[in-house]
């Protein structure tokens, strides 16, 4: 309200011109009929008044209303419903293990290596039956920049980045995976993660 | 390691050749128990290996993982193998039937050439990596059966350059998707073809006589193979049964008249668990 009764005062000369700092454009055309101009002619005076009385602009109205009723939606109920994924999806990490139950890491640290962000960090030592695993396998998901590399790493097709994209978390400490967290993310995810590393005849 | 057994452990290597390399795989179910085992073991090692190229983006990755799988060739030479599926049977295989370390080499070292430079100059280039990836593991398949014979070796030698240049052809649907060609450069200068024309998935007379010359050279192998086989003794034959694949797409490339972008090249052919299994019927190939 008080911008509109400065715009008066600044009309009719009671404020000087600078104060204001403002333009008033007074060079143009009004190019369509002006708002709520009289029809002239006694065809138009038959046309306005018959779409007045039959409510023609109302039901065209309905009837995109009713168009819309029909058509797919553009929206998706998100947390029940998901968009597609490409099986290329680099989402949240998983260790897979092979179908007897034992883990197919073999701690060959070559993802170590190969993280541009360092945010994998692995120990290993020899277990007693003499074959080589991880004691530790932590990934800082902070640190991580999701390039993917860690998985084209690994030789024996160990840890990948799943399909998964929702694990925000209230705090830090949450987002920091230990090997205990990825090996869980691995059984929960394995059927998806199988799936999308499909492919038909050996090119080579 | 003791974990590592199993049915249903034993399944996932079998799985990996029967999903990426299922004619070499309906092949290999052909041969007797031991063979066949360490055979199929061979050529899930060979899958490992031929998979890395497609699945990294960068050469040092790739680089990285040829030198894990030659790190794990040497531990399974000296009794010490990674806990990987794949290295545990190959461990098995090298253990039963004294495979040669010279043939499982070649097959890293050809595929880590491979990654470096990924362009074949010349047909004969295609050829010699063929001899290397594809033939040595029919010479390991000879192995497995104890057969060290040279005509056999030579037999396999070009039956895995006729393979090799196959492969080549029903790759290039698949590679011009992904933006590859990896047809020779003096064919493509030969017949005034551009690699875009690969891409495009074009068929016409220039692409059709281009997919000929090689196709024809792949079919002068196996002729040199036909001759040759005669001297071969009756057991190392069913080693080289991945031959009659190779020449049963051959013939659907005729029938397709050359265009290798033809839809029906690319399906499974369900006859030839049959043709195979007669052909081994009759011991003849």
């Amino acid at each position: 309200m008080a911008s509109s009764r400065l715009l008066q005062l600044a009309k009719n000369g009671m404020l000087p011109r600078s104060s204001l700092n403002m333009q008033f454009r007074t060079a143009y055309k009004l190019v369509t009929d002006p708002l709520g101009s009289e029809p002239t002619t006694n065809q138009e005076i038959v046309d306005r008044a018959g779409d007045h009385l039959l409510l023609t602009e109302i039901f065209r109205g309905f009837g995109v209303t009713l168009a819309h009723f029909f058509k797919e939606p553009a929206t998706i109920n998100y947390p029940f419903e998901k968009g597609p994924l490409s099986p290329r999806f680099r989402g949240e990490h998983a260790l897979r293990r092979y179908p007897s139950g034992e883990e197919r890491c073999i701690a060959c640290k070559l993802c170590e290596a190969i993280c541009p962000a360092q945010a994998i960090t692995i120990e290993a030592e020899p277990r007693a039956d003499g074959s080589r695993r991880t004691t530790r396998y932590d990934i800082d998901m902070t640190k991580c920049i999701y390039c993917g590399f860690c998985q084209e790493a690994c030789p024996v097709d160990a840890i990948v980045e799943g399909p998964n994209f929702e694990f925000s978390t209230e705090t830090h400490e949450e987002l920091m995976y230990n090997k205990e967290k990825l090996l869980n993310n691995g059984d929960k995810w394995e059927a998806e993660i199988a799936a999308s590393l499909q492919a038909d005849h050996l090119y080579r | 390691m003791a974990v590592l057994v199993g049915p249903s452990i034993e399944n996932v290597y079998k799985e990996l050749v029967r999903k990426y390399d299922y004619e070499n795989f309906l092949a290999a179910l052909l041969l007797p128990q031991g063979s066949r085992k360490s055979t199929i073991a061979v050529r899930a090692f060979n899958v490992s290996l031929a998979q890395v190229q497609d699945q990294v983006s960068q050469g040092l990755i790739g680089q990285m993982r040829m030198k894990f799988w030659s790190e794990t060739l040497e531990a399974v030479y000296q009794n010490t193998p990674p806990a990987q599926l794949v290295a545990l049977q190959l461990h098995e295989a090298v253990q039963c039937h004294n495979l040669s370390k010279r043939w499982l080499q070649r097959l890293i070292s050809s595929r880590e050439d491979h990654l470096s430079s990924k362009a074949f100059q010349s047909l004969s280039k295609v050829e010699d990596y063929a001899e290397h990836s594809v033939s040595s593991v029919l010479y390991l398949t000879l192995e497995t059966l104890n057969i060290r014979k040279v005509e056999s070796d030579h037999a396999a030698s070009h039956i895995g350059r006729a393979q090799g240049l196959v492969t080549l052809l029903r790759a290039i649907p698949y590679n011009s998707r992904r933006q590859q060609v990896y047809v020779p450069l003096d064919l493509l200068v030969q017949h005034k073809v551009s690699q875009n024309d690969f891409l495009r998935g074009s068929d016409d007379k220039k692409m059709k006589d281009l997919i000929f010359d090689v196709a024809s050279s792949a079919n002068a192998h196996i002729q040199k193979a036909r001759t040759l086989i005669p001297k071969v003794p009756s057991e190392a034959k069913i080693a080289l049964m991945p031959l009659i694949g190779v020449v049963s797409y051959l013939d659907q490339l005729r029938a397709a008249d050359f265009n290798v972008f033809d839809p029906k090249l690319s399906q499974r052919n369900n006859l030839l668990p049959w043709k195979l299994w007669w052909n081994k019927f009759r011991s003849k190939i």
